[in-house]
């Protein structure tokens, strides 16, 4: 049976080689994540490795009744915000092509946005929503997470995800 | 194994992890400032509502009145409780239990506050607070305000105290009983020999004190027309 990442988190508190296989699980994933919300597929590997450094120095904050995925995409969500303030202070993230064509290949989360049809027009549309709707249909469609999830990653209201999941997808069919 | 995941490995064989015990105390102590942050929120919203309870707000509907007025209300305690309120809001929303129900956080913020408020009322340490600087320098300068420049009130010499009440001897030699409560507003320190001009309701010769000042004899011992019913009436004047 593999073991948890909850568990993995725990043993890496004594035993570093057990941070590599979460290393190994979310390398990609949390790349993926922090490509669309900087929009630039190479920095976003400068801010993946910061945070996994980060995540490794403060593992001991976890808090195992929290999953532990939640735990690393907050800090991903944190780095991402920093590295856009430094750098987009004063203007909307502008995606690289490079993203774009990534973002674009992700059918079947965009699938259960809008009907297939129109597929292509909302690929288009999700790079120019603003960041934090954005962000939020990302974690619920393409990283797949619950509400309570999402709540932790965004330290938002349970009970205001779904609305804005909502409003986020009405502006989304505007564009 | 893929060219970033080297990389953060690397990297992270350079690291060094912070001890359990720090996270342990850092929690801790946040829960604890938390704690006193919302106590110290309660007393001194209960202490804002106390005061703007009496702010005189009547001065506001009178003509060229509007600055002096402005300091008959609290200004510095409703920042100072707003900053320290949206800190508590911000302290708190980093527990996760209070931001996945921020429903239940700002019911809780609204029971407490209020409960706070009414217990602080009941127990008397509103009052224990407006005893207290620089609440009672912002209670004083209410009373300011609300002390007329010309219009009905007494002022005369204190002759005798007795409870809760004292004896004024005005200038045309005519004795008034003092009657102070706890919403008068006393500006000045209440002793024989003293000369003070009080505002008031005037019941034959006893006088409801709703404030009492200090005043210079040497100026206008007696001004305005008496004591003529509740003095904070419409054609009162203020400054």
């Amino acid at each position: 049976m593999p073991i948890s990442d909850e568990e993995l988190a725990i043993l890496s508190r004594r035993e570093s080689k057990y941070f590599d296989q979460i290393v190994k699980r979310y390398t990609e994933s949390i790349r993926r994540y922090i490509a669309r919300l900087i929009g630039n597929w190479q920095e976003s590997e400068d801010v993946t490795q910061d945070v996994f450094v980060k995540a490794f120095i403060n593992i001991a904050s976890f808090n195992p009744k929290m999953k532990f995925s939640s735990w690393l995409y907050r800090i991903a969500h944190n780095e991402s915000v920093n590295y856009i303030k430094r750098n987009y202070r004063y203007k909307e993230v502008e995606f690289s092509d490079e993203v774009k064509n990534k973002l674009l290949d992700d059918k079947t989360a965009l699938e259960k946005i809008i009907d297939k049809e129109r597929i292509e027009s909302v690929r288009e549309s999700l790079v120019k929503l603003k960041s934090k709707d954005r962000e939020i249909l990302e974690l619920y469609y393409f990283e797949q997470k619950t509400y309570l999830e999402i709540s932790d990653i965004l330290k938002m209201s349970v009970n205001s995800i779904g609305p804005t999941i909502n409003r986020a997808r009405a502006k989304l069919k505007k564009i | 194994m893929n060219n970033l995941e080297q990389k953060i490995k690397s990297k992270i064989k350079k690291q060094r992890q912070k001890a359990r015990s720090i996270f342990v105390i850092t929690d801790l102590a946040r829960d604890v400032f938390v704690v006193i942050l919302w106590i110290v929120v309660v007393i001194l919203l209960g202490a804002t509502i106390f005061l703007l309870k009496s702010t005189p707000w009547e001065i506001f509907g009178l003509p060229r009145f509007f600055l002096p007025a402005l300091t008959g209300i609290p200004w510095e305690l409703i920042a100072l409780v707003t900053g320290l309120g949206l800190a508590l809001y911000y302290l708190t929303i980093n527990i996760a239990t209070l931001y996945r129900n921020k429903g239940l956080l700002i019911v809780l913020m609204l029971i407490s506050l209020l409960a706070g408020y009414f217990i602080a009322e009941a127990s008397g340490l509103n009052k224990t607070l407006a005893n207290i600087s620089p609440v009672m320098q912002i209670y004083q300068r209410q009373g300011q305000l609300i002390a007329p420049k010309r219009g009905p009130h007494i002022a005369g010499e204190i002759t005798h105290l007795e409870g809760n009440k004292f004896t004024l001897k005005d200038p045309t030699q005519t004795l008034w009983q003092v009657i102070v409560s706890e919403q008068t507003r006393i500006l000045t320190e209440i002793r024989i020999g003293n000369t003070v001009m009080v505002v008031g309701n005037k019941k034959d010769n006893d006088i409801e004190a709703e404030i009492v000042k200090p005043i210079q004899m040497r100026a206008r011992p007696f001004m305005g027309s008496g004591l003529n019913g509740k003095v904070r009436g419409q054609n009162h004047q203020m400054y």
